[in-house]
């Protein structure tokens, strides 16, 4: 048994029949293996097939005569044209002797049929042979059976592309143009009606004649309006209710009926969307005891803000000074990490020397696909303070990194040639304004996106709530059961992320009357990766070591968002009275980072630990890994006075 | 009269001949994902090629791979788990990743045969492929020749304001 299944598969693959006549009827299976090895040397299969056009041609025809009028003039006519198409292209084939062209026509039966019948049911295949022989012979062979078809599927595909490119390449392109010119209208709307946004469809008007034709067809219009304001009718009932739909009266065009409600359905789909996103859980809904029925909507913990963020279909824009407003798209321009996400413009004028100096005004805007074109200012940065983050000393190649951030939960970071200058800790526009700009970035909180594209921010008049929540129920409200969110990232990865639920006040470290401290991490946590930020631009690349991204979100015992960050971050080298000592024999780095917000009064603060490689205590899943040693945050009185009204320190 | 999935389906096959005048044998059941073709197959029986005048050959085969995928779909097997929806749409999202002519044929060619489900796919992969772009990158990409005067984009532009605000 084992030296015949070499040749079977020999027998097999050589021959383009065999499989297709095994494949094209499952009586052939039941003849038995050997029969099935002879198949191929037997001229049969191949006879009989050859007999098979001239059948065909025979029967077509004198079904013709049959058949009713529209498809016999429809047969007759591709008759006239085929038939003497046939000699043709078997010479451009290649194929002059008649036996080729069953071969043919057999491997394209392969590529519309064979993976249906040979795949589908290797089952029932596999069964007949275990009747006929051995099993596990059997099965080898029809799998073996199952390669051969599929190789050959594959060939034959791969021939016809080739084909088609041989053919095509040439004219290509103008085909394209020839077919997105010519596409029938109804296809064409069909095509424009798959479009989410009326913006979409407004701007493929503007393409040319034809597709203006398309786009400004009652049938798309219809089918937005309905969508738009018939959703609920139309949700349970079939097609046919929304095809007696009428047009509303004093409107000649579906799309006049449209323009006419479409401020209106702006607002409806707003509220649309933020239902959506409450009934998904994304959106939580505190009504506040007030007694006027306001309520506040905010984002969950968890993957919520991401989502919502996702749904809204951003697209982002940026404008320097007066300069024309740039799209930002291309890999990498936007990225989004759970908590924020982080903006890079890169264009050539950074290349022709944009000054530090001459940054006078950074916007950006956002636009939301979902909401409509809505768009909103998200950021405005003008002049200002920077900060610097590279530290001299460091390995950070011609970059030396700015940030400025006027609020904590937007920052604009910029990235400068560095030229050998005297690095001092702090940094003055006035020295340095003539460094030239490499690297532009912009890093957005979600929630502060979320707020701003729905307009979540009209909701309440929160401090006076939260004080009857504070004053009535809980004395110490506010201090327990408060959930915080931090990640960690480059401009491009995400580095490590942790939640924690229901955070408890430390009365151990807490001062009382000054700060209120919560300990998130107290023992140690490890996570993979070293605190570097690769960076690349046009024209140099390489690694800022300790300067990363930290988002920070902390939520109230209410679910709202009552502090947010989202900065770019150094470590210092840790002062020993600071230093909370790791679990007894680590021994490493000690870094210390962290960010403060004297405005509101928060502040978190993280210890860090890299092991060396050949400390005490060095374990091997430790290598290349930072130790988180301590991380906390800590709200002052002037936090609990804003955010409820009164502290209770 | 005519069952998907029977067991004696297998044994039906249906001839299709593609303007090129390749002839393809399918599956009935894979026939049948196709409006056109089901129609055409319960007036005249299976034993009868059926032709497709105004299908090339490359595009007939692309949409029989869709349809007898689909008609695999359907059926389901004890030993095999079932193709679940999101390797169905997968397979969708790598079977509509071709070049922009390619897409445009195939939309002709399930509109004639009335394969609904395949013109919803092509369609939402052209809208795909022109959503969010401006009309100026909508002609580049498809390579369309700006036909309109100045006078008719002005009146475009007016017309179509509204949607801007």
């Amino acid at each position: 048994m084992k030296k015949v299944e070499p040749q079977l598969r020999l027998s097999r693959s050589r021959s383009s029949t065999a499989p297709s006549s095994s494949s094209r009827s499952n009586v052939d299976d039941d003849e038995s293996l050997s029969m099935r090895s002879l198949d191929n040397t037997l001229p049969h299969p191949t006879s009989r097939r050859t007999a098979a056009p001239s059948k065909v041609l025979t029967r077509r025809n004198s079904l013709d005569q049959q058949a009713s009028p529209n498809v016999l003039n429809r047969r007759a006519s591709v008759g006239q044209q085929s038939s003497p198409n046939v000699p043709n292209r078997r010479v451009s084939l290649g194929q002059q002797t008649s036996p080729n062209l069953p071969n043919r026509r057999a491997s394209l039966d392969q590529q519309g049929s064979g993976k249906s019948s040979t795949q589908k049911n290797p089952s029932r295949r596999v069964s007949v042979c275990k009747q006929s022989t051995a099993s596990s012979l059997g099965k080898q062979i029809t799998t073996k059976e199952a390669d051969v078809v599929k190789s050959r599927f594959r060939h034959v595909s791969s021939k016809i592309r080739v084909d088609e490119k041989v053919k095509k390449s040439a004219t290509r392109d103008t085909e394209v143009q020839a077919i997105a010119q010519d596409l029938p209208l109804d296809s064409l709307c069909l095509c424009l009606e798959k479009l989410q946004s009326v913006y979409h469809v407004v701007s493929c008007a503007q393409v040319c004649r034809h597709w203006r034709a398309a786009a400004f067809s009652d049938v798309i219009w219809r089918a937005f309006y309905l969508r738009w304001w018939h959703q609920e009718e139309d949700n349970g009932a079939s097609s046919g209710s929304s095809q007696t739909t009428r047009m509303p009266s004093g409107f000649d065009t579906w799309r006049d009926a449209f323009k006419d409600k479409y401020t209106e359905g702006k607002r409806k789909i707003r509220s649309e969307v933020i239902t959506h996103s409450v009934n998904a859980g994304w959106l939580h809904v505190r009504r506040m005891p007030d007694r006027r029925g306001k309520q506040v909507r905010d984002c969950m913990p968890g993957a919520a803000m991401r989502k919502i963020v996702d749904q809204l279909g951003l697209t982002f824009h940026v404008q320097i000074n007066r300069d024309p407003v740039i799209r930002l798209k291309g890999k990498g321009s936007v990225v989004y990490f759970p908590g924020s996400c982080l903006l890079r413009y890169s264009t050539k004028t950074t290349k022709t020397g944009l000054s530090l100096k001459s940054v006078n005004s950074f916007k950006v805007t956002a636009t939301s696909d979902r909401l409509l074109r809505h768009s909103c200012t998200i950021a405005n940065f003008s002049g200002g303070q920077f900060e610097m983050l590279s530290r001299e000393g460091h390995n950070s190649g011609p970059l030396r990194l700015l940030q400025h951030a006027p609020k904590h939960s937007t920052s604009l970071i910029i990235g400068t040639l560095f030229e050998g200058m005297h690095g001092i800790d702090g940094f003055s526009i006035e020295e340095h304004g003539e460094e030239q700009v490499l690297l532009l970035m912009v890093s957005l909180h979600l929630s502060d996106l979320i707020w701003t594209m729905m307009e979540l921010g009209d909701g309440a008049t929160p401090q006076i709530s939260r004080r009857i929540f504070h004053d009535r129920l809980d004395p110490a409200y506010g201090l327990h059961n408060l959930h915080a969110s931090i990640e960690l990232h480059t401009f491009g990865k995400l580095l490590w992320k942790q939640e924690f639920r229901q955070v408890y006040r430390s009365p151990r470290e807490s001062i009382p009357g000054q700060t209120a401290v919560f300990l998130l991490i107290s023992s140690h946590e490890v996570f993979p990766g070293i605190l570097t930020s690769p960076w690349r631009t046009e024209v140099f690349s390489g690694e800022l070591r300790g300067v990363f991204m930290l988002d920070f979100t902390l939520w109230d015992p209410g679910l709202e968002i009552a502090w947010h960050c989202t900065r770019a971050v150094r470590t210092y080298p840790a002062e020993l009275a600071t230093v909370e000592y790791g679990p007894p024999g680590m021994d490493g780095e000690r870094m210390h980072t962290g960010v403060q917000d004297e405005q509101q009064g928060v502040s978190v603060s993280m210890n860090l630990c890299v092991p060396f490689a050949d400390g005490w205590g060095a374990k091997q899943d430790q290598e290349n890994s930072v130790v988180i040693t301590d991380l906390r945050f800590a709200l002052t009185p002037k936090f609990m006075i804003s955010w409820y009204g009164g502290s209770n320190l | 009269m005519h069952f998907q999935g029977s067991p004696n389906m297998a044994e039906k096959r249906v001839k299709l001949i593609s303007s090129d005048n390749d002839e393809f044998e399918v599956d009935e059941a894979v026939a049948f994902e196709s409006e056109t073709l089901r129609n055409m197959i319960q007036d005249t029986g299976t034993n009868v090629p059926i032709s497709i005048p105004n299908v090339s050959s490359d595009i007939l085969a692309k949409v029989l791979e869709y349809c007898s995928y689909h008609a695999e779909t359907m059926e389901t097997h004890d030993d095999k788990p079932p193709i679940t929806d999101a390797q169905i749409r997968e397979w969708d999202a790598d079977f509509v990743d071709v070049h922009p002519a390619t897409l445009y044929s195939l939309i002709l060619a399930a509109n004639y045969l009335n394969i609904k489900n395949l013109l919803d796919l092509i369609c939402q992969a052209v809208a795909n492929n022109i959503r969010g772009k401006t009309a100026v990158e909508i002609r580049k990409i498809l390579h369309i020749q700006d036909d309109f005067t100045y006078e008719e984009e002005m009146e475009i532009r007016r017309e179509t304001k509204w949607a801007f605000d």
